[in-house]
């Protein structure tokens, strides 16, 4: 959104919702379409001689010299792709939440991802539907969130605001389009056991995703909120690296070595529904 | 012109792929089994005999680049329509009925961005004087055998690994490094997500097998791989350099005949956005009344398909000097 049409809006929008009874805000669901990308060993283990040792073990190269007294150096290896959806972020993030001592989520049953957008309310929570058509919701913004502190957003858009004195009503016909980079982070919630490295080699948990992002929004009048109609994200790509412990047998002067993984995918965004801020405030389960 | 346009970072080929490959790609995972041996091997690479070669590829870009234009008939305060008939971003007016009415109206163009308006860009800044003949290359050598060997008494060239203009002449080929404006990276390791440094930026699948008889002084050497990871391009015609990783896919094939890996990379996924001035012009007299900073973007894809290997002294001739190019 324009500099420009976000101060009308916010104009508008700040003389109209006091207006309202409710502060309505759209739910969309979330579906996580990535991959992790490894790679894997894939030759037997030999030994000195080229013999294939027992029990079997797969490396990434031998080193050997074979009967004709050439020194051998073979290797091979492939890219394993792990998928990495909906069902295994939850499942990272009841175990990550188990392990930090909180049980806000016990079981990965019932539960989806959803993005929240609205006034004061933006970001990522999941949420499972309970007893009486009520659901319960929890702030996941740690462990996933968007960088959204660049507005680089391309758009398409049709606004009309109309304020008729006479009655002193205000209405707004809005329709956007957007089409910008996308920054999405994931945090704590990777695949695998692993440490990332991010700025002058330190740790971190941090994985920036970078990807393109198309999203379309139609203005609801009667609910006096941008409602979702959807929103992709393609070509989503990031890269950190996995620290993998070395087995048991291997003598090494230390007890794990890295390698590199590629997330890579899409995320997607449903059509939104709109549900009150107070049922999310009520339904929220705190941390 | 594109001004001020982003994709991606400084200039950082790295084409390190020889065996070397394995000391930066998942082979830290093979160091952890083969550590000594590994390095004793590659550090040697007794089949390198000084025969330095340059490859040249085919740099195709296929980008869009999409921009903001305004799509409302100018209004005057009563809400009637302007003459002559010009277009504009919003109007604000009171209608017939008192009320009062904003309207903002705002669509996207898209346009191609392929090779041919990189070399119209190259040219607006005098890089060349037409496009007439020009093709966009891309060069990589495999000069970074040379460090590892221990043939010491081998004189190890310059690196063309960059972007060049390329165009046919009677008796060969004329080569202008464009570098500095147009960055191809198939593989960025400069990037953690914060453009610092911090290791590889891909997976890979490889099969090798490398085999070394002193005795009979035989010595072979075959490989294949495919990589997954992160890549970037970048334009620098007019201004700023950014820095945008994407996705990228290659396969890798040593060619022993030339001791120099064929590579087939693509970069996909780019996206980067820069600001650009919207001109309206109120009356047609073909000056801008107003003026409006709006975000533009170009989007795509960058590959390398190979064209030949050549002897690397006559690349370097052609870029040094200019001179006519008989090959590759």
């Amino acid at each position: 959104m324009s500099s420009l049409t976000k101060i009308v809006f916010l104009l508008a929008f700040s003389s109209f919702i006091h207006a309202q009874d409710e502060t309505w805000l759209s739910v969309s669901t979330i579906t996580l379409g990535l991959s992790v990308s490894t790679s894997q060993a894939a030759i037997d283990a030999k030994d000195e001689s080229g013999v294939v040792v027992t029990p079997k073990t797969k490396v990434y190269s031998n080193y050997f010299m074979d009967k004709k007294g050439a020194e051998i150096n073979e290797g091979i290896a492939t890219i394993t792709k792990t998928r990495f959806s909906n069902l295994e972020f939850l499942r990272k993030l009841v175990s990550v939440e188990r392990y930090i001592g909180l049980s806000r989520i016990t079981s990965v049953v019932g539960w989806s991802i959803v993005y929240i957008s609205g006034e004061s309310v933006q970001g990522y929570y999941i949420r499972r539907k309970i007893r009486g058509g009520k659901f319960q919701y929890i702030n996941i913004d740690e462990y996933i969130w968007d960088d959204n502190s660049e507005e680089l957003y391309l758009q398409s858009s049709d606004v009309r605001e109309v304020y008729n004195p006479s009655n002193d009503s205000y209405s707004i016909n809005s329709s956007i389009t957007s089409f910008r980079p996308a920054t999405i982070y994931l945090s704590k919630i990777l695949p695998h056991k692993k440490v990332l490295y991010g700025s002058n080699q330190q740790e971190t948990d941090e994985l920036k995703i970078v990807g393109i992002q198309n999203d379309s929004r139609n203005w609801d009048n009667t609910k006096s909120a941008y409602k979702l109609l959807g929103s992709t994200v393609v070509e989503a790509t990031g890269r950190y690296q996995m620290i993998i412990p070395v087995p048991d047998d291997y003598d090494y002067s230390t007890d794990t070595y890295t390698t590199p993984a590629i997330v890579n995918g899409t995320i997607t965004g449903g059509a939104g529904v709109f549900i009150t801020r107070n049922s999310l405030e009520q339904g929220l389960i705190a941390r | 012109m594109l001004d001020n346009i982003l994709i991606s970072i400084p200039f950082s080929i790295k084409i390190t792929f020889s065996m070397k490959l394995y000391t930066s790609i998942a082979i830290i995972a093979t160091s952890v089994f083969h550590s000594q041996a590994h390095a004793q091997v590659f550090a040697v690479d007794p089949y390198f005999s000084g025969n330095f070669k340059a490859t040249e590829m085919n740099l195709t870009v296929t980008l869009v680049k999409t921009s903001q234009v305004p799509l409302l008939d100018r209004k005057d305060e009563n809400g009637v329509v302007l003459t002559p008939v010009s277009k504009t971003f919003e109007n604000s007016f009171t209608d017939s009925t008192g009320k009062e009415v904003y309207e903002y109206k705002e669509g996207i163009v898209k346009k191609k961005y392929s090779n041919l308006e990189i070399l119209n860009d190259l040219k607006k800044i005098e890089i060349i004087d037409s496009v007439t003949g020009w093709s966009v290359v891309f060069l990589y050598d495999n000069t970074d055998m040379g460090y590892y060997n221990q043939n010491t008494e081998i004189e190890i060239p310059e690196s063309v690994d960059g972007v060049y203009l390329k165009r046919k002449t009677a008796s060969g080929y004329i080569l202008k490094d464009v570098s500095e404006y147009v960055d191809f990276s198939p593989y960025d390791d400069s990037y953690d997500g914060n453009g610092e440094e911090s290791g590889e930026n891909y997976v890979t699948a490889f099969n090798y097998l490398e085999s070394n008889n002193y005795e009979t002084e035989q010595y072979s050497y075959k490989e294949t791989s495919s990589t997954i990871g992160i890549g970037s391009f970048s334009l620098n015609i007019e201004g700023n350099a950014g820095y945008f990783p994407c996705a990228c896919s290659n396969t890798i094939t040593w060619d022993s005949l030339n001791q120099i890996y064929k590579i087939s990379p693509t970069i996909r996924g780019l996206m980067t956005t820069f600001e650009e001035s919207v001109d309206i012009d109120y009356d047609n007299d073909g000056n801008a009344d107003a003026s409006y900073p709006k975000w533009a973007s170009l989007d795509g894809s960058v590959s390398a398909s190979f064209v030949s290997t050549g002897d690397l002294k006559l690349v370097l001739d052609a870029i040094d000097y200019g001179n006519f190019l008989a090959q590759p």
